[in-house]
Order: C-alpha cells, then structure tokens, then sequence
C-alpha cells in the first residue's frame, strides 16, 4: 500500500465513522466486570449473551473476562485489591471466598439467598460465616465414580459396595491378555499427584467411612486411633488398587481422567457430570455401557461423593449495588440457560431446578434421566465431603490442607515412596498440624 | 543548536523515562515485596501484621525451605553445565562449512522460539504414562512402564532436561557469534604451529571467546535459577517436593498456602542470595578483564 492510499484509506474511515447511525455508536451508560472462570465455550457465549440483553434492558454492559479456575481467586483479590474490583464474580473454592469474606472484600448474599429460600437448596452447599452467607453456590459438581456396565456384567460383576468388592471389580477389569505387565486396559484411574484433581477425584473413599479431620475445637485428628485406623485401611486399600492403575498417575489431572475412560484404558474413572459430555462428544460408542455410582466405604454400610462446588460472588466496591442487581436478574432470568449450556455437568444447587419444566426438557437430561436420578440421589442418600469442608464450621483452616495436598503426599508417600501406611499418616498429620496452627 | 546548560540535561532528559519506568514497574514492586515479607499477611486484602523477621526464622527452621534450596542448586547446576557444553558443541559444529548448514542453524532455533507453555505441554504428552509416545517407545524397548513423574530423581531429571532441549539453542547462537568472530588466522596460526583439535580449541577459541562465555553462563545462571514456568508446567514442585525450588515454594506459599509474607520472604531471600552469587561470579571471573 503506498502513500496515498493509506490516506484515502484513513479519511474514508474517518468519514464512516461520523456518519455511522446514532444507535450503532450508543454507549452503554456504565460498563461494569464479570469475571468467570467457566472456560466451557457455549457458556462463555450465554455469559456474553445475558450481558447483551441485560445492557439492552438497563443500559449495563458486564463485560465478561474469562479466566483459568486456578488462577481465579488471585485474579479476583488482587482487583480487590487495586480497588478496583470485579462487580460479579463466579469462583470454585469455599476457602477462597470465606478469605474474601472475613477480609471485607464481599457482599454478603444472604437476602438474595432468602429470598429464594433457604430450604430450597441442598445440603451441605450455602456456608454461612458470621451469620451471613456469602456466594450463590449453581454447581454441586460432585465427583462420583463411572465404571463400565459392559465390562462388570461380562465379569459377572455386581456394583462394588465395599472396599473389597471394589478392589476385586477392578482387579477383574484388568485386561491383560499377553501377560505382558502392561495391559491393553486398566481397572481404574485415580489421580495422586499434588493438585486438585486429586483432592477431588480420590478421597471420597474416606468421606464415606466416616473420617473427619478436624474435632470441634479444630484441632487435627488425621492421627487420632480411630481416624488413623481408618486411613491406614484406606492406604493398604489403596495400594492396592495402585496396582491396577495405567501409570502416570502422579501426573495426570482433569483432561486425562476424562481421556482414560474415554479411550477405553481404564473400566473406572471418577468425575462429575462432565464426563456424560465427554463421552457423548469423543466416545458415543460408550454413552451406553456405562454406569455411576458414589465411592464405597469400606464395610459396605455407606456411600460418599467429593464436593467440586461452583458459586457466584458479588466483590464489595464501587458498584456492588449493581453487581448484586445483575446477579438477582441472572439468576431469576437465565439461570436455566447457564445451566442448558453443560447440562449434566454443572449439578444444580436447588431442588426446584429438577422440576424445573425447561431444565427436564433439555435431551441430555431426558437421554440421561437414570444418572440425573443417581446425581439427585446424592443429596438425599450419600455422604458429601471434601477437605477444604472438614471441621465444625466453615473456616480456612481445612482450606490449607487442601491447598497443602497433605492427602496426596500421604498417598504418594505411600505408593511411590513405599513407606509404611501409619508412617505416611503421622506425616500428614504433622504436614496438617503445621499449615493449621 | 542546544545552548551548554540544555546539552547537559539532554542525557537526563532521554534517561528519565525509563527511569521512571523501571522504577515504578520494577523497584517499587521489589521494594513492596520486601516490606510484605516483614508481616503476617493471609490474603492480598487483608491487615497485615507486623512479625520483623518472623517470616525468615521461621523458613530457616523449614526443611522444605532447604529442600527447595537444593533442589534449585541441582536444577540450575544440571542445566548451566549441559546447556553450555552441549550449546559450545552444537556452535563448534554449525561453525564448519556443509552443506545444509544454514537450513541445521534455523532448525537448531526452534525450541527456543517456541512458548514454555507449548513445551511443557508437548512434553508433557510425551511423556504421558498410557498414551504418550516416549512412553510407549520406552515400554517396547525394555517391555515395563516408565514412571518420569514417578520418583524425584526421575521427575528433576525430566525438568533438566526439558529446559536444556529449549535453552541450549541461546547459548549456541551466542557461541556461534562469538566463533564468527574469531580471526582465521589464528586457527592457521596453531595449525602450522602443530596444534591438534583440541589444542586449538583450548588455546585459541576459549580465550578469544571467553568474554562471551562468561556473559553466557552468568545469564544462564540468573535465568535457570529464577525459572519457574516450566517446572510448574511439567510437574508442580513435585512429587513430593522433589522438583520444588524457590520461585515455586515462593508461589506456593503466597497463592495456595495464603502465606504471603512468608512467599515474599522467600522471594527476597532467593534475591539476595542469587546477588551474592553474582557478585561472586562477578568477582571471580571480572568482566573488564574478560
């Protein structure tokens, strides 16, 4: 391009630009932050949507900055921080927002909450601290096991109810024709390695034999007799089932639990909802030979899933007022178009949503009614525990042992390490005790 | 014409924006984390309090804080060593003359050009434990699986070695300029002289090239010593810690653990002690000499 058609070309845009129509040019009267950290695309663009149409509505504009959940709770303090804070804000770790909340940075959402209705939440999701409640938790996002209906029935296999039945169910899965120590398919995936998916995806086990980390006075109890006991079972359990792992498992996080269980490597996986999507998108031939259940206990007498949870903030600041008015307007107006856009993958929080008529209608929720049914079923039937819930109240203290990965060093002290299990378990309680007090 | 007085400020005048530039998105920064690392401090918006030196005594009583000490030693030992000698071979051999040495000279670039994050993760499938291509090389040659991630050892030796694939390339180009610039001459000197391969690589290319060489490894140093993209992209400081060096214990304490004070006085710790081992070097190998 010479010269002076970079000029024509500048002055026929100036030209455009002052004739361009008044409504083409209107500016939103403010323009607020959402920041998100659902990185799922379809939900990315409902996000942009319902900021369109809310704009068109009140002259807001919310503009959406997608982020990495890992990265969410500094992004988020740190524009607290500068003073200039997101005006709404959706966030996956109660630790996370009880420190937001006991610091001042966020509104409390109790009348929001109250006014929908306390009891029409499930359990074990709202965290009231100080007598508020401070986010609107939309997503259980538990992790429960899959496993392979057509691989157990052709074993003879029932659903394992206990560690036992567990172990033999993978071991029997395993299927290594050549004898080779290498087998063409696994019994199971469970990630170890220090990082969330293993704070997720691999301690429910526990949460169904009733450990407990903390007593009512916070104090640790990972190496009291009876917590010991049961977490020296669960390591030998374990181990155990380590041997029925692919390798790798130090290593792997979300994308290759799901990608394991995908490609046929492993009859057993843990996730939520989002592997029916992952199946339906890159595995159809296995969206009907699989099966879901909770994580056993280890005498068969209980069942539990892991808390994943996902909830909406409002941060305190200059517009809070109006980021708590966006959010009440979200959630009365496209709540259920958040939810369509990964249907099975985000768990809703509220009993009304699964008698909501237009979130039965969606075809995944039809196709898949017997593992709504299962996913339901939790709520009523099953322990729901995480680490960074443990302890008597909601606090941060259970959030550092989570974020410590005092569990998954314990496991990796075990199976990679080869020490003893009461050994790992001192460990862990040591590793606890010092990221506590 | 500027007038003597405009003439002496001029320098001032031309220095002053990235002065201040460096001060306010460098200095001030460093001076921020400095004073965080004198309190207790559980998230970026809460009320700090004030502990002196708290922080410090108690990360000299941690023996994570020594772990991550070492390890850091090993890790930037390990790939400064490897990545000058395999980066001085690479250049001694791209300085020769044949055919399709200048397609070798693009090609040996690459990893340098590409992002950490599309290293890490390319290594990081390959070297996945079911579906990783390595992995499966390695299981058909000695017919068991190969755990990289599984044992310390095996994880720092991974890390090593990924950093060297993608940083030996800048040591090479450097060392390449600097043999581009060696007079031939000299080469025809030590030749009548009798001087064999290594002769003259040991009497004449070291010397001409040693001012270079001793840039090359102190940026190295600085650079392996603080780098922390790519070991928290293949393996999180772990397993166990085993891979865990300062910049990641710092970032560990200060976004997962919510101990920033303690996060930022590892931070200085690590750079005041890379200063002191600067200035060692610095002292040791003088550059107007070199």
């Amino acid at each position: 391009m010479n010269r002076r058609k970079f000029l024509h070309g500048g002055a026929a845009a100036s030209l455009a630009t002052v004739f361009i129509p008044k409504s083409v040019k209107a500016q939103p009267k403010l323009t607020l932050r959402m920041m998100n950290m659902e990185t799922d695309p379809n939900t990315i663009e409902m996000l942009k949507k319902a900021s369109t149409d809310y704009e068109a509505k009140t002259g807001i504009r919310f503009e959406i900055d997608t982020t990495q959940p890992a990265g969410a709770f500094t992004k988020l303090a740190t524009s607290i921080k500068a003073g200039r804070p997101y005006d709404v804000a959706n966030i996956l770790f109660i630790g996370d927002v009880l420190i937001l909340a006991r610091d001042g940075g966020l509104m409390p959402l109790t009348p929001l909450i109250d006014k929908i209705g306390r009891d029409d939440f499930g359990p074990r999701i709202l965290f009231p601290m100080d007598g508020q409640i401070w986010w609107y938790p939309y997503d259980y996002n538990f992790a429960n096991l899959f496993y392979r209906k057509d691989l157990f029935a052709q074993q003879g296999l029932k659903e394992p109810r206990s560690y036992d039945e567990f172990l033999k169910a993978t071991q029997a899965c395993v299927d290594d024709p050549k004898k080779t120590g290498t087998p063409d398919r696994y019994g199971i995936c469970l990630p170890i390695g220090s990082g969330p998916a293993a704070n997720w995806l691999t301690f429910a086990f526990l949460w169904a034999d009733g450990f407990k980390l903390f007593d009512d006075q916070w104090r640790v109890l990972i190496d009291s007799p009876p917590m010991k006991a049961k977490l020296v079972r669960y390591l030998t359990f374990f181990g155990e089932l380590y041997k029925t792992m692919p390798p790798g498992m130090a290593q792997i996080g979300f994308a290759e639990n799901l990608t394991l269980f995908a490609s046929d490597k492993v009859a057993m996986a843990a996730y939520s909802g989002r592997m029916i999507h992952h199946l339906e998108r890159f595995a159809p031939q296995l969206t009907d030979k699989f099966g879901m259940m909770a994580y056993p206990s280890s005498d068969g007498s209980r069942t539990g899933v892991n808390h994943g949870y996902d909830g909406w903030v409002v941060p305190k600041g200059p517009y809070s007022q109006e980021g708590y008015k966006f959010l009440e307007w979200f959630l009365t107006e496209r709540l259920i178009d958040f939810y369509e856009t990964l249907i099975l993958h985000y768990q809703p929080t509220r009993w009304s949503i699964y008698d909501n008529p237009r979130w039965k209608a969606h075809p995944l929720v039809k196709k898949y009614a017997w593992s709504v049914d299962i996913m339901k079923g939790f709520l009523r039937n099953t322990v729901i525990g995480s680490i960074d819930t443990e302890g008597p109240a909601p606090d941060t203290r259970p959030g550092k042992v989570f974020e410590g990965f005092v569990f998954p060093e314990m496991v990796q002290n075990f199976v990679l390490k080869k020490l003893p299990a009461d050994r790992c378990v001192e460990l862990a309680a040591e590793k606890a005790r010092k990221l506590t007090t | 014409m500027l007038g003597g007085r405009s003439r002496r400020w001029l320098p001032v005048l031309f220095l002053a924006p990235g002065a201040l530039l460096t001060l306010v998105c460098v200095l001030l920064p460093v001076l921020y984390a400095v004073q965080l690392s004198f309190y207790r401090l559980e998230s970026f918006i809460g009320r700090p309090a004030w502990v002196g030196v708290g922080n410090y005594a108690q990360l000299f009583q941690e023996a994570r804080f020594w772990n991550a000490l070492a390890n850091g030693f090993v890790y930037s030992l390990a790939t400064i060593v490897l990545q000058v000698a395999l980066g001085i071979v690479i250049a001694l051999l791209l300085n020769e003359v044949f055919p399709g040495r200048a397609l070798l000279q693009g090609l040996t670039v690459i990893p340098y050009v590409l992002p950490t994050v599309v290293v890490a993760l390319t290594w990081r499938w390959l070297l996945d434990g079911s579906h990783g291509l390595i992995s499966q090389w390695a299981r058909a040659l000695i017919g068991a699986n190969v755990g990289w991630f599984d044992s310390g050892g095996m994880a720092m030796a991974v890390v090593v070695l990924v950093s060297v694939w993608m940083w030996t390339p800048f040591v090479s180009t450097a060392f390449l300029a600097a043999l581009k610039t060696i007079p031939g001459e000299l080469y025809e000197a030590a030749r009548v002289d009798g001087a064999n391969a290594w002769q003259r690589f040991a009497y004449v290319v070291i010397p001409s090239v040693r001012p270079v060489l001793i840039v090359i490894v102190l940026l190295r140093g600085i650079w392996m010593f603080n780098k922390f993209d790519i070991v928290w992209l293949l393996t999180h400081g772990g397993p166990l810690e085993a891979t865990e060096h300062l910049p990641i214990l710092s970032y560990v304490l200060t976004f997962s653990l919510f101990d920033i004070g303690g996060g930022a006085a590892v931070a200085t710790i690590s750079f005041l002690f890379l200063a002191g081992i600067v200035s060692l070097y610095l002292w040791l190998f003088p550059m107007e000499e070199a």
